[in-house]
């Protein structure tokens, strides 16, 4: 194994790893955890979404500004560098900034010098250099035509009832419907953000699986599901397909890799999940701050080397014990800190893993923390007056999870006219008049029909898992904050 | 070092500072929010902070979260590379809606 690596450079460095793995996991384990700068204030951002979605992991590879390294597999002799332009990126330049701060008002960049227009002028051109990511590719950079394989449109068929979202949501969906259905997925095979995870876990835990009800209950769930789906022959499962915009009345743009095409549905399923919900505290945007999700892509997409790292899971509920399985089984060392307190004699009982248990906190801040790591403190749940010795707590961590419950994907949906409200108990934007319902179902314009089901519209996997007998104090739901 | 600062939208570095500003200025929809402070025009379109930022306005209006208005969010929901739509065959979309007329 070790004889075949790939090594790419950057910043004139030249990096060893593993074939198959993301560029941005590689420098990870190389220790570059800060991959990019925020555009405004220069703040170092690392691995967040690994998924493709968010802003943090964008480098310059081979030239090519914006590139998601988090979906971007490492190729023998690529050069990757960070695309911080401004002057902000100094390394004394933060310090002054931070201490600076204070001395500008909110947003005193578009509120400052607006009149006369020469003097604005003149104040744009000094305080736009100090701002931005990326720049152009110089002239005479060649760029090649990205998608031309048009390999997708052919693969999609003919299909006019597409499922979008291979969990256990879109897979009960799949198994219910009659005709024949295209389900698509992201990930490669079904199973959902959860399923890989999942599986690895319930074996891992052999025997000790009955421990873990919801665990054990949603393996077996989600195997019986992609077990009747694979009995039906008429449907079919296309992976590596991310739906990437919704063009009313019943059109879909799709995409794989670099491939786009579209299709046209008269019955679409959504049931693309949810997103990791970091939430909004002080230094909520620290590398190697991530969610559960993209925790499971990270170990076993891009196989990311967690042994002897210090690990924090935050939070309650199922991804917080599959994080805990999945990282002990790969040697991290884990601090686990749950939001409620109770039964976690029981759990490390019955796991062999050492971890550090750690009940009734929540997180207060998070700040980076040495070389590459960061620092969460904590303040306790039942802050009594009387306790001040014990309502503090720091720990350091190479990576955070935060597992609270995810935010339903609604955009595509919310693109083909569905009306979206905002349900906090369901984690964010659920179809409107969806209520209590575990599925909504609306029409459009021109007779196609669209159902929401699963995360999607806020089915929670949450629950706490709560061993026997201890039922009766459990609170339904847990959250990091 | 350590700079206290909470980030209400990643992609163009808003924080729930300045979102709070941008309203107590007068902007009290979501909509005109997000083009007054940036919220939710970033790369991810919104994905990573739209529900945070209409609940925070839920709470700055006192009002019930479901009474917030979601902004208008134009596809396509992820940025796309011009090589990546010049593979794409166009017509496609036209025939299917002539067909229903």
């Amino acid at each position: 194994m070790s004889s075949d690596k790939v090594t790419f450079d950057f910043k004139g460095k030249s990096i060893s790893c593993r074939p198959g793995t993301s560029v941005a996991v590689a420098l990870w384990e190389e220790g570059v955890r800060v991959l990019s700068h925020s555009p405004k204030y220069g703040r170092p951002r690392g691995i967040s979404c690994a998924r493709g979605q968010c802003t943090s992991c964008l480098m310059r590879v081979d030239g090519v500004p914006n590139i998601r390294t988090c979906e971007t597999e490492v190729r023998d002799g690529m050069t990757v560098e960070r695309q911080d332009t401004g002057a902000f990126y100094g390394a004394g330049m933060q310090k002054i900034l931070a201490t600076a701060d204070n001395l500008f008002p909110v947003g005193f960049y578009y509120k400052w010098f607006t009149r006369p227009t020469a003097l604005n002028r003149v104040f744009l051109d000094m305080i736009r250099p100090l701002t931005g990511v990326g720049r152009i590719p110089e002239p005479g950079t060649e760029l090649k035509a990205d998608g031309l394989s048009n390999s997708l449109v052919t693969d999609l068929g003919d299909f006019s009832k597409v499922i979008v979202g291979g969990g256990p949501a879109g897979l009960a969906a799949a198994v219910e419907s009659s005709g024949p259905v295209l389900v698509l997925d992201e990930h490669h095979e079904c199973g959902g953000q959860r399923g890989t995870a999942l599986r690895e876990a319930t074996t891992a835990l052999g025997n000790r699986l009955e421990r873990f009800p919801v665990l054990a209950n949603s393996g077996r769930r989600l195997d019986g599901l992609i077990k009747d789906f694979s009995a039906r022959p008429e449907h079919t499962f296309l992976g590596g397909v991310r739906a990437v915009a919704g063009y009313p009345p019943n059109g879909l743009l799709l995409r794989r890799e670099n491939d786009l095409a579209t299709m046209n549905f008269r019955e679409l399923v959504w049931a693309a999940g949810a997103m990791d919900t970091l939430g909004l505290f002080p230094g909520n945007d620290t590398p190697g701050l991530i969610g559960p999700r993209a925790l499971y892509r990270l170990l076993l997409r891009d196989g990311l080397d967690v042994a002897g790292r210090q690990v924090l899971i935050l939070g309650n509920g199922i991804d917080s014990w599959l994080s805990a399985v999945l990282l002990a089984e790969r040697g991290a060392r884990i601090s686990l800190v749950i939001t409620e307190s109770g039964y976690h004699t029981e759990i490390s009982a019955a796991i062999d893993a050492k971890w550090q248990l750690t009940t009734g906190f929540k997180l207060a801040s998070i700040r980076p923390h040495g070389e590459g790591q960061l620092a969460a403190t904590l303040v306790s749940r039942e802050s009594s007056p009387s306790g001040p010795l014990h309502s503090h707590l720091q720990l350091e961590a190479d990576l955070a999870i935060i597992c609270g419950q995810g935010k339903p994907t609604f955009d595509i949906p919310f693109q083909l006219g569905i009306d979206m409200s905002l349900q906090q108990d369901r984690g964010g934007f659920i179809p409107t008049g969806a209520g209590e319902s575990s599925v909504f179902s609306g029409r459009l314009p021109d007779g196609a029909t669209v159902a929401v089901v699963g995360e999607a519209i806020g089915e929670t996997v949450m629950e706490p898992i709560v061993p026997p007998g201890k039922q009766k104090n459990g609170h339904p739901e847990g959250s990091a904050q | 070092m350590s700079n206290p600062k909470t980030i209400l939208c990643r992609c163009e570095d808003v924080t729930l500072e300045e979102f709070r500003e941008a309203f107590s200025e007068g902007f009290s929809e979501l909509e005109s929010l997000k083009r007054y402070t940036g919220t939710g025009t970033g790369f991810c379109q919104g994905k990573g902070c739209m529900s945070e930022a209409a609940a925070e306005l839920a709470v700055l209006r006192n009002i019930p979260p479901e009474k917030v208005r979601l902004t208008t969010i134009r596809p396509p929901a992820e940025p796309l590379t011009f090589g990546q739509l010049a593979s794409l065959d166009v017509p496609e979309f036209q025939p299917a809606r002539e067909e229903e007329r």
